[in-house]
């Protein structure tokens, strides 16, 4: 399997590394394996005013943009994508999904997970609620759907970041509050990695598996 | 296309912005079509100010039209010198969460659209060229047999609110300090899904009279507040000899206390209309769920007291005795130290934090988020969102239903 041509990303997720300042994962997901990290209009809307922080990610959303290691999923760069997407979609088939989609979660969920299963790609989020009512009420999540900690725990895994790096971004996420896998909330980065099940690693699929896949199934990626 | 709305109905776009949870940047883009608004923000934008999609998705239709011929109907009513910013702003969050009810209800299919029926025989079955006020009552009649209100012979201020959301009209109380408005009603939603909604200031204002309040604005909701835009209210404004203000008041009047429950009441607690104390008065407001004065009036109207004797009546001070007999005359604090912890439930559970302005959402509106949260119908990241709250504030509020299955 290729890798995937982008991973689309929520706010919740990009924000917990703002908070750490830390976007060397989503630069290494771009330049070492080709996955453009990706975010929707309503997410790009969302971290320019985002409830209590207010326009706190501003200046760390557009030095992203500006510097090529986000990108906004507007028409033109969504339809370059339709190439390799499911048979049948389109921009106006995303739209409808993630309207659909925000009657029951948040826009910026609604619209990533959207674009994630219009085009088949993987999406990027720690919202578990969102993932929780999304299955209750039939509708299709993306495969996989990444947490923060899957990006940083792969990053560690293929040697972009050491423990001293993710055990800086797992402090600044308990100073500010965030919520975490429940392996990494009493234990060191080091310590909580045994007892985390990571949905994103680097190599081959090691098992050729034919079980349909979830939410949760892990991610094979290969450097380009 | 937005700024002229903005401009001509008085509202300041960055706190327009700041009401609508959008960074103000992007919002006074929006407003100067300088950029799109994105699909997904069109629906909102379009519920909140009232204007068409169509003008919102392309702004170069709306540029061919004069500004007065875009400015929605419930804006000239809002932009008035007697009118505060607060009022706008409350008005912009009430239309915002009228439009999120429509959402809620469309995703719990639990719509309730009876006011429109009900509203709509009232009107064709009300003989506009009659006396304003013989025209409210006669709608109020309409109004009590077509509903619960007609079955029972008691105050109904306890039933008010659920039977009117039943109906599946917005009902918004909450305090505005600075503001002049006892209530107004305006109808909120896309125009195709749209709903009335009636508000009463709280400010200042007690239970009883609010029940009134209410029933007011209903009157004007079924009548005007449609086709004019909205109606408004004033604190100072007692006696209003306007017809429209007429035929409210004398619907929301014979609503609240017809005759039969004057006359029910008043036996069932053994007072004599010729000797009406501060004892007997107080019974009868606590009773009805209605303000001594409008008991009062209500009693002469119906020949129980006689007209000379309503000013004095009126003047009798009942403030200790209703505050001994009913637990609607006391304050938050006396409540909950009479009633004790269980009362606490409610407690600080309704305000928004995130809009710039606090406002107190409905008990029901708030139930039905935090249902339809606990029912798996809507994440806790769309429930925070309804409540004008953060997520964490919402888990904090609410509790988490996913705490255990998450890894």
């Amino acid at each position: 399997m290729p890798n995937p041509a982008i991973l689309v990303c929520d706010s919740d997720a990009l924000v917990q590394f703002f908070l750490s300042n830390e976007v060397r994962p989503f630069r290494h997901l771009r330049d070492e394996y080709g996955i453009q990290p990706a975010i929707t209009q309503e997410v790009d809307l969302e971290l320019r005013w985002l409830g209590k922080h207010k326009d706190r990610f501003v200046a760390q959303l557009e030095k992203s943009l500006k510097s090529g290691v986000l990108r906004v999923l507007d028409p033109p760069y969504f339809q370059s994508l339709l190439g390799s997407a499911p048979v049948g979609a389109s921009w106006a088939g995303f739209q409808s999904l993630g309207a659909q989609y925000e009657g029951h979660i948040h826009r910026g969920e609604a619209y990533t997970f959207a674009a994630a299963v219009t085009l088949g790609m993987p999406a990027l989020s720690n919202d578990f609620s969102a993932i929780k009512t999304s299955e209750a009420n039939f509708l299709n999540l993306p495969t996989p759907v990444l947490r923060a900690f899957d990006l940083l725990a792969f990053c560690h895994q293929s040697g972009c970041l050491d423990l001293k790096a993710c055990n800086e971004v797992r402090s600044e996420l308990l100073k500010n509050k965030e919520g975490m896998p429940k392996a990494f909330m009493n234990s060191s980065f080091e310590d909580g990695l045994p007892n985390f099940a990571p949905r994103l690693r680097d190599g081959a699929n090691p098992s050729a598996t034919t079980n349909a896949p979830t939410f949760s199934t892990t991610l094979y990626i290969s450097e380009i | 296309m937005l700024q002229v709305v903005l401009d001509s109905a008085g509202l300041d776009a960055k706190t327009c912005a700041g009401l609508l949870g959008i960074s103000p940047t992007v919002f006074a883009e929006w407003s100067a079509g300088q950029r799109s608004i994105p699909e997904s923000m069109i629906p909102l934008l379009s519920a909140v100010f009232s204007v068409p999609l169509e003008f919102l998705r392309s702004p170069k239709t709306a540029k061919r039209e004069k500004p007065e011929d875009l400015t929605p109907a419930i804006w000239f009513k809002f932009r008035g010198p007697e009118l505060v910013d607060a009022d706008r702003e409350c008005v912009v969050l009430i239309r915002q969460l009228g439009h999120y009810l429509n959402e809620l209800e469309s995703v719990t299919r639990n719509r309730s659209l009876q006011w429109k029926t009900l509203f709509e025989s009232i009107r064709s079955a009300t003989d506009l060229q009659a006396a304003p006020r013989e025209q409210g009552r006669s709608a109020a009649r309409m109004f009590r047999e077509g509903t619960a209100l007609g079955h029972g012979q008691k105050g109904s201020g306890e039933v008010l609110r659920g039977l009117l959301r039943s109906l599946g009209v917005l009902v918004f109380e909450t305090p505005l300090k600075e503001s002049r408005m006892e209530g107004c009603s305006f109808y909120v939603g896309a125009q195709a899904a749209s709903r009335p909604c009636v508000f009463a200031n709280t400010h200042h204002v007690t239970w009883f009279r609010r029940n009134m309040v209410l029933m007011h604005e209903v009157g004007h909701a079924i009548f005007e507040s449609a086709y004019v835009g909205a109606s408004v209210d004033f604190m100072d404004k007692e006696e209003n000899s306007e017809p429209l203000e007429m035929r409210a008041q004398a619907f929301a009047q014979e609503c609240l206390v017809p005759k039969s429950v004057l006359i029910h009441i008043a036996q069932s607690n053994g007072i004599k209309w010729t000797n009406l104390s501060a004892r007997s008065l107080a019974l009868l407001v606590a009773d009805t769920h209605v303000e001594q004065r409008t008991v009062v009036d209500a009693a002469v109207e119906e020949g129980l007291v006689q007209p000379e004797m309503a000013d004095e009546l009126k003047r009798i001070d009942i403030a200790k005795e209703l505050h001994e007999i009913s637990e609607h005359a006391l304050s938050t604090e006396e409540y909950l130290e009479r009633f004790g912890p269980d009362a606490e439930q409610w407690v600080g559970k309704r305000t928004t934090t995130l809009s710039p302005r606090s406002l107190r959402l409905p008990v029901g509106y708030v139930n039905s988020v935090v249902e339809a949260y606990k029912n798996c119908q809507i994440s806790s990241g769309k429930a925070a969102e309804y409540l004008v709250i953060d997520r964490s504030e919402f888990i904090e509020r609410f509790g988490d239903i996913y705490a255990e299955a998450e890894e």
